[in-house]
């Protein structure tokens, strides 16, 4: 509240209310476009030749594009899955530490989100060459969770330090061992935690690209490796196609699971 | 673990608790009796909560013995102990309905078959007075009523013991009074021994059996209520405890002699040397002439600074001959012939007063 009149003392109700609208429309139409220009029955993306479903029918018969969707959605599916777990790992463990252990600890899980993400995968590459790993599936996964476990990590230790230290206790007075107290007490009272932070590192790692280059392997191009490689020879609507499909399905996981948590876990909103 | 039924419920010895180089406890050594209302009072930062959690085994003690019925609780983890906690946030799990929160218990100790825990809950939520409330959310509950949620749910495994970390401090000034009666009311009707932590000595004097008052990480006197108002053991407990004046002299055992006022008798018996008397205000009287005095009584000449009407009683601010002020109270009849910064005199029977060495 305190926000909106101090901005009304600088510009008019009017040109705020604008510049809201802008900024939507400004998110939105790219989105827009990618829709209306996968019915494009042009060869080329950016001219308009009359409506078509043929690129439909051409993004089903392309096995190169279809593999390379698989490989990011289970490299999206793991990683996610992995770097949620270790987010809640680290806010248990974060308890055990005394204050100054508690910072370095933070300290060093956070660290990644400020070091450039293409100097991390110059050095996870020559880690990797260095132990003379090939690289493959587990090479990306592991690339992936270098970037989506600070993300983890800061929703889930956030959602555990605000809650009432006394749950747990209670759990333990109430007879839990540590199992116990996990699995039926802080486990669901994070679920909203987990939940917004899986999504949130699936979204990272399905659109990763620096990452992904350094730590693909033949056979393992991840989407959108393809797709930027695909630039090169030219783009057909069959990635707006793709691009289409895509939107369709983060809109049914958003509308069926994630919004409402998501924006309550990220931004602190707590209406409900 | 299994307890010994005429032990006491708790047997604290020389227990002592550091923190980073400071004792936050100290030398504690204390029994707390079976079906016991028992209440460690003191203000914040006196260790009464460290001493608490580590009955809960939520701390373990840096030195001494904690005994819970008999058998030493040294290494028996906090979720073992025969013995549950109400917390002052409550703590009621928010993911879980009213009656799986009460059931918690039964349900993790497997203390009952599957089949009797609805009616185990059902007599849980009725002891607190929450019939038909089990299908009920606990955002949907008040403040008062989430406490009973609480206590329904630290009670309905029969522990042997239940702390109860300053119960009231939460709820508003009228279900206060409620609550501390519903509490030492449900407190027999199970028939549980109650160790309440809490800094606010109303409460302590109305509900407990015996309190055990804390300053500066000890225990400083364990007594009834009545025994810690009337015999305060210290200056600490005279003035925590209720309100008291203080008279600084010397004693010889039948008079303190305070230095600018005179000699005052006190009762026989007590302590020689260098003492406080201790008289609270409302066993203080006051009159505006010396022959008013009863005889026998102890009396000092001062002059009213003012006296403050307080409903039931009023309060009269004197100065006494050395500069001092001393406070009485009296019930709104005796004003007569009293006037603001006129002279008057206190008086009080020497047995209302005591005599302090610390």
């Amino acid at each position: 509240m305190s926000g909106r009149t101090r901005l009304t003392g600088r510009l008019p109700d009017t040109v705020t209310a604008w510049l809201a609208r802008g900024v939507i429309v400004f998110l939105y139409v790219p989105i827009v476009v990618v829709v209306v220009l996968s019915f494009n029955d042009s060869d080329v993306t950016y001219r308009w030749a009359g409506f078509s479903t043929r690129w439909y029918g051409v993004l089903a018969q392309d096995t190169d594009l279809l593999s390379a969707l698989r490989v990011s959605a289970e490299v999206g599916v793991v990683s996610a899955t992995l770097a949620t777990a270790g987010g809640l790992l680290a806010a248990m463990g974060m308890g055990r530490l005394g204050p100054r252990g508690r910072a370095l600890f933070s300290g060093s899980l956070f660290l990644p989100l400020v070091i450039p993400e293409i100097v991390l995968g110059v050095a996870l590459l020559s880690v990797f060459g260095t132990l003379k790993a090939s690289l493959g599936l587990t090479t990306l996964v592991l690339g992936h969770l270098v970037v989506t476990l600070p993300y983890a990590a800061l929703i889930v230790l956030g959602a555990h330090r605000a809650l009432d230290p006394a749950l747990e206790e209670a759990a333990t007075d109430l007879g839990c061992g540590g199992w116990q107290r996990f699995r039926l007490v802080t486990v669901p009272l994070l679920k909203q935690a987990l939940l917004a932070s899986w999504l949130l590192c699936f979204t990272i790692s399905f659109g990763n690209i620096v990452m992904s280059t350094f730590t693909s392997g033949v056979g393992t191009t991840t989407l959108p490796l393809r797709v930027y490689s695909l630039l090169k020879t030219g783009l057909t609507p069959e990635i707006n196609a793709l691009g289409t499909l895509l939107v369709l399905f983060t809109f049914v996981i958003i509308l069926g699971a994630g919004l409402r948590q998501m924006r309550r876990v990220l931004v602190g909103d707590g209406t409900d | 673990m299994s307890t010994n039924p005429t032990a006491p419920a708790v047997r604290l010895d020389r227990v002592g608790k550091v923190f980073g180089g400071t004792h936050a406890v100290r030398d504690v050594t204390l029994d707390i009796r079976q079906n016991e209302f028992f209440s460690i009072l003191g203000p914040s930062g006196c260790g009464k909560t460290t001493l608490m959690r580590m009955i809960t085994g939520f701390e373990e003690p840096s030195e001494g013995t904690v005994e819970l019925g008999g058998v030493p609780a040294t290494g028996v983890p906090a979720h073992k102990r025969d013995l549950n906690m109400l917390f002052q946030s409550y703590a009621l799990f928010p993911h879980l309905s009213v009656a799986d929160n009460v059931a918690f218990e039964l349900k993790v100790r497997k203390l009952r078959p599957r089949a009797q825990i609805g009616d185990a809950v059902r007599e849980a939520l009725a002891l607190v007075r929450l019939d038909g409330y089990g299908d009920r959310s606990v955002a949907q509950l008040s403040g008062g009523q989430r406490q009973r949620v609480a206590i329904a749910r630290a009670l309905i495994g029969r522990p042997s013991l239940l702390l109860l970390d300053e119960p009231l401090g939460a709820l508003d000034k009228k279900l206060r009074a409620e609550m501390q009666l519903e509490l030492k009311k449900i407190q027999r009707e199970v028939g549980v021994t109650f160790v309440t932590v809490t800094h606010d000595q109303e409460e302590a004097l109305t509900m407990s059996d015996r309190i055990a008052v804390m300053n500066g990480g000890r225990v400083v006197q364990v007594d009834t209520p009545e025994g810690v108002y009337e015999r305060p053991a210290s200056r600490f407990v005279a003035s925590f405890i209720g309100t008291s004046n203080f008279l600084s002299g010397t004693s010889d055992g039948r008079v303190v002699a305070v230095e600018g006022l005179g000699a005052l008798p006190v009762p026989e018996g007590g302590a020689v040397g260098e003492a406080h008397l201790s008289v609270r205000p409302e066993n203080v009287g006051v009159c505006g002439r010396e022959d008013q005095v009863p005889p026998g009584h102890a009396a000092l000449r001062g002059v009213l600074q003012q006296s403050v009407y307080l409903g039931s009683a009023v309060r009269h601010h004197l100065t006494l001959g050395d500069g001092g002020t001393l406070v009485a109270e009296t019930s709104s009849a005796d004003t007569a012939g009293l006037t603001a910064g006129g002279p008057a005199w206190a008086h009080w029977r020497p047995e209302a007063s005591r005599v302090l060495t610390e």
